[in-house]
């Protein structure tokens, strides 16, 4: 009996420097953990880590360093891109089912990769690290849910609908506030074009702005809310639902106060000539404020002299006039193929891309995470303060164009494009896109 | 009489030198703008897209080199480009010739096979490829991709090689067996150095294809150490910002190599466009 104890005493003697010697090596995030396994993990993602100009490349750069320190162990294969090569590359890695082990996820990609089994949940990240969960309000997971179960966890929360104006120049018409109705609207942006602004810039060369920045909101303000889920569902009139092409006919009216170029100019070009005072107002989404404050560089005084807004309801209109579409639209997700070490330190690697942290890194930068923070925004600009504040003030509605089938978003924007020149009407774009839709119900 | 004919003959080509002049700019200025945008600073392109710089910022080109990474993809999409021209003009060459001169059995229906290649568009055969190539394990490497450039560029300089390879005289072949050559000396000695113009053609050609050539450089290089110079090029481009004047910077580092390989072959390539034109 002394023998054997003796043995175990010598055996625990021998093992336990070693076992302090390797403690040591191991830094806080590891001991807390005790993750320490050697993993490589391939992630795709839509930001180059080298631009400049890119809040997400930054925050995305500082998310490495602290992974790095945290966890020496986990590393990172990236490989970035930009956002329209992006979707190519993972539409090629979906049809040959070799995507990577961690990459962003668009919402209206959920249902199928989840179909084809190349999709993992992250419902059991989140119960696993409340703290983190918490971070989330409901309606920024919205995008990310699909069957009762999240399949991302979100890295944005955007506004996507958002009207920057000079308020200057509106007073000078009469209106030391935005208007707070439709026929005001109307009202300010004719008394705008009779003084020789334009009333409402806009940059759809991408065809995509038309959609998000301004059907997103005068759909919702026509049809409500049951429309997005009767669409979804396959129930309703879909595009024929005459409350919704009420909002398709209030674009058409907005196109008169339009720039006659705007499907030729991208939403940054818009810009210069809204500096210049030359657009009395532009229509973009939240991401457009780092952009706006860049361009004007050093002369910051038009950035100041600016005000956001959202469009007013109208009457007729279903939809409150206090919303605008918005939320996450994108998160970062897992390859369902994963498990053991590697789904692990893939849940590690997807928190530090979401986490709280991330968000101050992306608001230092003007842009905004999927977590409310608590952060200064006017010392990035007043600008800034003012639609924090306004964004407060608002609910999120659907962003369709995160939802719809991708075929079906594509009519619409080609729709649009044709509708604001004035080459077909409301009626008509909804009967071109229902046809699209339709084929897609069958 | 003879005066006021001489004044409008006068008159129609300066009228016809002055459209020719005015075509000419109007497809030099993107070029020159490119150049002189790519010196401005950032904040001043955005203010004024077509006003000339205040000041010259040659350190757009260092940011275009450190951003977009554009010294390895440079290095790339040389090794690339050089790689598939050679391995389409040896091909091209000897299967153009043989075309053009022999007559064998199955002849049309190989030539028909080669010229089909044109009508497939390429990019339905951007997930097939990149499934071929993951099953294999080959995706990650320039040496395959320059391969499928080459591919790609085969159909159209078979049928130029073959067109132009139809027109040699005969006599020469014959000559040079007379003289005791034998196939290979027809080859390399007679149709090889006859064929320059046309391979000139087919070298711009095919390079400037693979220099420029996009999706399946994206899809298939997902390595960031082995990207090609257009795909280098988007990474100006942020998810919601546009950083344009580096990307100026790096267009023209893009463009130059092209330029200079067009004026080392335009002559040729000139005599190679119509060379096939006149048989005989």
């Amino acid at each position: 009996m002394k023998k054997k104890i003796a043995i175990l005493m010598s055996v625990l003697l021998a093992c336990s420097p070693a076992a302090a010697y390797a403690e040591e090596g191991l830094t806080e995030a590891q001991k807390e953990t005790g993750f320490t396994e050697e993993v490589t993990l391939d992630v795709a993602m839509m930001w180059s880590l080298d631009s400049t100009t890119d809040a997400k490349s930054y925050a995305l750069n500082n998310a490495l360093e602290r992974l790095k320190e945290d966890y020496p162990n986990i590393t990172i294969n990236y490989d970035g891109s930009v956002h329209d090569d992006y979707q190519t590359i993972m539409m090629t890695y979906m049809a040959s089912d070799s995507l990577p082990d961690v990459f962003n996820v668009k919402g209206s990609w959920i249902p199928n990769m989840v179909a084809n089994g190349q999709l993992g949940t992250i419902d059991e990240f989140l119960e696993a690290d409340e703290e983190w969960a918490s971070g989330f309000a409901n309606n920024i997971l919205f995008d990310m849910e699909y069957d009762g179960h999240y399949y991302g966890a979100p890295f944005q929360n955007l506004s996507c609908s958002l009207i920057v104006y000079n308020k200057e120049i509106y007073s000078s018409v009469g209106y030391d506030s935005f208007p707070q109705t439709w026929d005001e609207l109307i009202d300010c942006f004719t008394k705008l074009q009779e003084a020789g602004y334009v009333p409402l810039g806009m940059g759809n060369s991408g065809q995509w702005v038309a959609n998000s920045c301004v059907f997103g909101a005068l759909g919702y303000r026509g049809a409500g809310d049951s429309w997005y889920s009767d669409i979804m569902n396959g129930t309703g009139d879909g595009f024929l639902d005459a409350n919704m092409l009420q909002g398709v006919e209030k674009m058409a009216e907005l196109s008169q106060f339009m720039n006659e170029n705007m499907n030729s100019l991208d939403q940054f070009e818009v810009m210069p000539p809204y500096l210049k005072g030359e657009y009395a107002s532009y229509v973009d989404g939240s991401w457009t404020f780092g952009t706006l404050i860049a361009t004007a560089d050093e002369d910051q005084s038009m950035v100041e002299k600016s005000g956001v807004a959202v469009f007013p309801a109208f009457e007729g209109g279903l939809g409150a006039g206090t919303t605008t579409p918005g939320g996450a639209a994108w998160g970062q997700a897992y390859n369902a193929n994963l498990t053991g070490a590697k789904k692990e330190a893939a849940r590690i690697f997807i928190k530090y891309i979401s986490d709280e942290q991330w968000c101050m890194d992306l608001a230092e930068k003007g842009d905004f995470g999927g977590m409310s923070v608590d952060y200064d925004y006017s010392q990035t600009s007043p600008l800034v303060a003012e639609y924090v504040a306004l964004k407060q003030t608002l609910t999120d509605s659907q962003q369709y164009d995160c939802h719809f089938d991708t075929s079906v978003i594509d009519a619409m924007n080609v729709g649009f494009q044709e509708l604001l020149l004035g080459e077909i009407t409301a009626e008509e774009w909804g009967r071109n896109v229902q046809d699209e839709y339709e084929m897609t119900l069958e | 009489m003879g005066k006021i004919e001489s004044g409008l003959k006068k008159f129609g080509s300066l009228l016809v030198n002055v459209i020719i002049s005015a075509f000419s700019l109007f497809c030099l200025f993107p070029v020159v703008w490119m150049l002189y945008s790519s010196l401005k600073e950032e904040s001043e392109f955005k203010r004024n897209l077509l006003s000339l710089p205040i000041q010259l910022h040659f350190e757009n080109y260092l940011t275009a080199v450190k951003t977009g990474k554009m010294d390895t993809a440079f290095v790339n999409s040389v090794l690339v480009s050089v790689t598939a021209v050679a391995v389409l003009l040896f091909i091209a060459f000897l299967a153009g010739t043989i075309f053009g001169r022999y007559v064998f059995k199955g002849k049309t229906l190989l030539y028909t096979m080669f010229l089909l290649g044109m009508l497939i568009p390429v990019h339905s055969l951007l997930v097939p490829v990149f499934i071929e190539l993951k099953i294999f394990s080959l995706n990650n490497n320039r040496f395959v991709l320059a391969l499928i450039y080459a591919a790609f560029g085969l159909p159209k300089a078979i049928f130029l090689m073959t067109t132009y390879a139809s027109t040699i005289p005969r006599e020469l072949e014959e000559a040079a067996i007379i003289d005791g050559g034998n196939t290979h000396d027809v080859f390399f000695q007679i149709f090889l150095p006859i064929s320059k113009p046309i391979l000139s053609t087919i070298t711009i050609l095919s390079f400037l294809d693979a220099w420029n050539e996009f999706p399946f450089s994206l899809i298939l290089m997902g390595k960031p150490e082995l990207k090609t110079l257009p795909i280098a090029l988007t990474y100006f481009t942020g998810q919601y910002s546009v950083d344009y004047t580096p990307m100026m910077a790096g267009l023209a580092i893009a463009t130059l190599p092209v330029v200079i390989v067009y004026f080392i072959f335009h002559k040729k390539i000139m005599e190679g466009m119509v060379a096939g034109a006149v048989k005989g």
